[in-house]
């Protein structure tokens, strides 16, 4: 009878937590609003001991995420895979870096123009490359990636190629990384801000009917080029600001560490794994790309072998999963709605 | 003017040593559409058999050249059967076949960095020290054999997609893959060939250039803009196109290397890349791409 | 089962869309030929190209020779004895019509025999001997549908499938292919011909088959056809406006 009683009420107490589980699961906002609040107030633990591998490696998930999500806007939606987008990752490390060791004044304060400075070149590049599509259009940005590591490898009033030492900070070693951990961050929320709207708005539509069909959509009246260029120009933004801040974290900017095409392979595999064109997919993608190569390193313990699994997963996706986590379980209707955003 | 002329022929040598290497990139999109950044890798595969030939047995790397080319060959085929098939069935020209071998380029990389290390290699015969004198110009043997053998390679390649059955095969399937189907070509069998056949000739330019350029594993990346610039400048999928591009564009760079300065003589195969997809997507010469 | 070509109940398609041919069913016997009527979309390219095996049958079998073909590849099926003529065409515009006359004999492993029937479709059509070093693309319309038809002399099939050999010819040139196409009947290859002119079309064939949202409409001697008034105003009609 006690039993029976006690059955019932678990049973209850089962279907309401199900219920307000999947409540929770499906809800767009809670989950995310958790997750910020816990991210914010994850420096903390350093009050507790040292976990700066920790916190490396979520600041290293953040700078990915701006990127990925930063290189979907044109990627995903735009459809146009870029190959060479780290040149504006460069180009804002380069230009905070260059400006801090000139004028000592500090990347967090130009970030953002550093942001600005990679928008405007790619509204210039954008309006050039962007004419050839597919194919061509991926291996003229691995040319552009070239052109760039050979001008900044020769030019010497930024250090040629041994770039540039920036100062570091002075804080105490626990605390010395948290600065960028909050920098990243929100240049994260930023950027995925910025994915969000751009996915939900005309503007967004327009560039994704580009993506399918460009001389129906001119003739629908949209100014392909211009939002073309554009997309290319908000892509480059936050890269370009991830660049900065990330220049300053390794306290110093050299050509064969922002110009090598491995950084751009990074964000085109995070976005297709995740699903490219979604909104989460690049998160996601990021998210499990950074375990996974932190599982092998610390499994296998060699560098090289992440250059294999790397390949080895994208050939995989593009293979058996094209639409990445995301769509898939989107096409499946297995998507959380937390996840679903577009 | 002696200077000149030396940079000349040494231009046109290691143009011709180009070719070879684009040759079989070329062959692969010219059939299957297949643009495969993994060529430059598969060239790295080939000098290293050449290298461990030399190494272990002092087999002379131009006479390892077949094996090099047999040996690339079959891993070509077999990457070919795993994950290109599915792909060269459609003769697409599309980004995700890009992508794919991007990322059998990564695995490879990843698996010679792995096993070799990115330490610098070359093998080192007889000649490749050696030069000899015509008049005042300066030639060293090393480049002179290897522009001559590529030669010989791209005439035999030439020869036999010109006059035999099976070549004129594969320039109609590259054509129209359905008309190629309904004379009665087998279109799957002609793709695994092709394939087979732009693998080998990747090994045979590898042998080459392990004894005329320093090489390790991650410098194809660096090789993947610079092929992409020769057989673009030519036209893709043209035999003619890439010996073109290859022996204007190495011209070219050798002499900004001569009299401006070698910090930039790669910079003209990325320039011009750049510039010509950007300008012609079609290349200059080329009328099979689309 | 003694004819030559046997399609039972074929169902075709593309990709993940919908049937386009449905339920088709039809004989063609040696020497015979039948033209395939029916307005446009009715789903003739598709059922020629299902035959070929360039599309693969969604349901329903084809026997050839009372050999089944609806498995096989297409140049499996057509080494087997069935040349397809395509509506786009069928020639290598960037070889030289010697490489293309070599192509059309590609499936004959015979090199002599290979030799003589390519010297065969030469004398028949002496134009392509002029010009064996030209790049095919670059002749004239009217010289390039002879090299198309000339595969039919290099090949001899049993059977040949042309879809709409008039489509975007010159009147002249129309004349020319409908005379190719009843030389090609003559000597005995069995025709399955596909044509918007049916009036044309059906005046060289024996039997004359309308085809309308893919399937089989009916099947009757061509001259029936011409001659019923009725059907007349119905497909013909309509097909003529095209
Ligand atoms: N390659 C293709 N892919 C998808 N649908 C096609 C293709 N070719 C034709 N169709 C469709 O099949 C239908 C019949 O086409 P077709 O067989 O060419 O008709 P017909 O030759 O009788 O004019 C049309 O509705 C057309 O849209
Ligand atoms: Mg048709």
């Amino acid at each position: 009878m006690v039993s029976n009683q006690t059955e019932l009420i678990m049973l209850g107490v089962m279907k309401i937590l199900k219920e307000k589980g999947s409540f929770l699961l499906n809800n767009k906002k809670i989950i995310p609003f958790l997750i910020l609040i816990v991210l914010t107030g994850l420096p903390i633990i350093q009050f507790f001991g040292n976990y700066n591998y920790l916190i490396h490696i979520v600041l290293f998930s953040f700078l990915y995420i701006t990127m990925s999500s930063s290189w979907n806007i044109i990627g995903g939606y735009g459809g146009f895979i870029s190959l060479g987008h780290n040149v504006f990752f460069g180009i804002g490390a380069y230009f905070s870096g260059f400006i801090f060791v000139r004028y000592g004044i500090s990347p967090f304060i130009t970030a953002l123009i550093a942001g600005l400075v990679a928008a405007l070149f790619g509204f210039v590049v954008g309006f050039i490359t962007l004419r050839v599509k597919g194919p061509s259009y991926i291996i003229s940005s691995i040319a552009l990636l070239m052109i760039f590591r050979i001008l900044f490898d020769r030019w010497e009033l930024i250090g040629g190629t041994h770039g540039m030492t920036l100062p570091h900070n002075t804080f105490p070693v626990e605390w010395s990384k948290i600065p960028h951990y909050y920098a990243l961050l929100l240049l994260m929320v930023l950027s995925i801000y910025l994915s969000w709207y751009i996915r939900h708005s005309k503007f967004g539509l327009a560039l994704r009917s580009i993506s399918h069909d460009e001389i129906k959509s001119a003739v629908t009246g949209i100014n392909v080029k211009i939002i073309k260029v554009t997309a290319y120009a908000l892509s480059a933004y936050f890269i370009g600001a991830a660049g900065a801040i990330w220049g300053d974290y390794l306290t110093y900017v050299r050509p064969n560490i922002f110009f090598i095409i491995l950084i751009a392979a990074n964000m085109v595999l995070m976005c297709i794994l995740g699903g490219k064109g979604t909104v989460t997919g690049p998160i996601i993608g990021t998210i499990v790309m950074i375990f996974f190569n932190e599982f092998i390193l610390a499994y296998f313990g060699a560098t090289e072998l992440n250059i294999f699994f790397t390949g080895f997963l994208m050939i995989i996706t593009l293979m058996y999963f094209p639409e990445g986590i995301v769509g898939s379980l989107k096409k499946r209707k297995l998507l959380p709605g937390f996840l679903d955003w577009g | 003017m002696i200077e000149f002329l030396q940079v000349l022929i040494l231009g046109i040598c290691l143009g011709f040593v180009y070719a070879l290497m684009v040759s079989g990139l070329t062959l692969i999109f010219g059939v299957m559409r297949i643009v495969n950044l993994a060529h430059p890798i598969l060239i790295i595969c080939g000098a290293f058999v050449s290298y461990w030939l030399f190494i272990l047995i002092g087999l002379d790397p131009i006479l390892s050249i077949p094996i090099a080319g047999l040996v690339v060959a079959a891993l070509g085929v077999v990457i070919y059967k795993l994950i290109f098939e599915r792909n060269a069935a459609q003769q697409t020209y599309s980004e995700m076949t890009v992508l794919l071998t991007f990322g059998t380029a990564m695995v490879i990389d990843g698996i010679l960095s792995f096993v070799f290390h990115n330490t610098q290699r070359t093998t080192s015969p007889s000649y490749a020290t050696d030069a000899i004198f015509i008049g005042d110009i300066f030639i060293p043997l090393a480049q002179l054999y290897s522009g001559l053998v590529s030669s010989v390679i791209i005439v035999g390649l030439a020869v036999f997609l010109k006059y035999s059955d099976f070549g004129i095969a594969i320039r109609a399937t590259s054509q129209n893959r359905t008309s190629a189907e309904l004379v009665g070509v087998n279109v799957k069998f002609v793709c695994l060939i092709s394939f087979g056949i732009g693998c080998a000739l990747a090994g045979a330019a590898g042998a080459l250039v392990s004894f005329i350029f320093s090489f390790f594993p991650s410098r194809h990346w660096e090789w993947i803009a610079i092929m992409m610039s020769l057989v673009v400048l030519g036209g893709m999928g043209s035999l003619k196109g890439a010996v073109i591009g290859a022996i204007v564009l190495s011209v070219v760079s050798s002499m900004v290397g001569a009299f401006i300065s070698p910090a930039w003589s790669t910079m003209v195969f990325f320039l011009s890349l750049f510039l010509i997809l950007i300008i012609r997507p079609k290349g200059l010469f080329g009328i099979q791409s689309d | 089962m003694n004819s030559l070509l046997n399609i039972n109940n074929l169902t075709a398609g593309y990709g993940y869309g919908p049937d386009i041919v449905r339920d088709f069913s039809l004989t063609l016997n040696k020497s015979e030929v039948k033209c395939i009527i029916g307005p446009n979309g009715a789903g003739k390219s598709t059922l020629l190209k299902s035959i070929a095996g360039i599309l693969k049958p969604r349901s329903g079998e084809i026997f050839f020779d009372g050999e089944k073909i609806s498995e096989k590849e297409a140049y499996q099926i057509m080494r087997l004895g069935i040349c397809f003529l395509p509506q786009e065409r069928a020639i290598f515009p960037n070889l030289t019509v010697a490489e293309n006359l070599r192509m059309c004999a590609y499936s004959i492993k015979d090199k002599k025999v290979a030799e003589a029937r390519i010297k065969e479709a030469i004398e028949m059509f002496p134009v392509l001997g002029q010009r064996l070093k030209q790049i095919a693309g670059t002749m004239s319309g009217g010289q390039q549908q002879q090299l198309v038809y000339a595969r039919a002399f290099t090949i001899k099939p049993k059977i040949i499938m042309i879809d709409e050999p008039s489509l975007g010819l010159a009147p002249s040139l129309v004349e020319q292919t409908f005379n190719h196409i009843t030389q090609i009947a003559s000597s005995g290859i069995a025709v399955i011909l596909v044509e918007q002119n049916a009036i044309r079309g059906l005046e060289t064939a024996g039997y004359g088959v309308v085809m309308d949202l893919g399937k089989l409409v009916f099947e009757k001697p061509a001259k029936e056809v011409l001659q019923d008034q009725s059907l007349r105003e119905l497909y013909l009609g309509k097909a003529l406006e095209k």
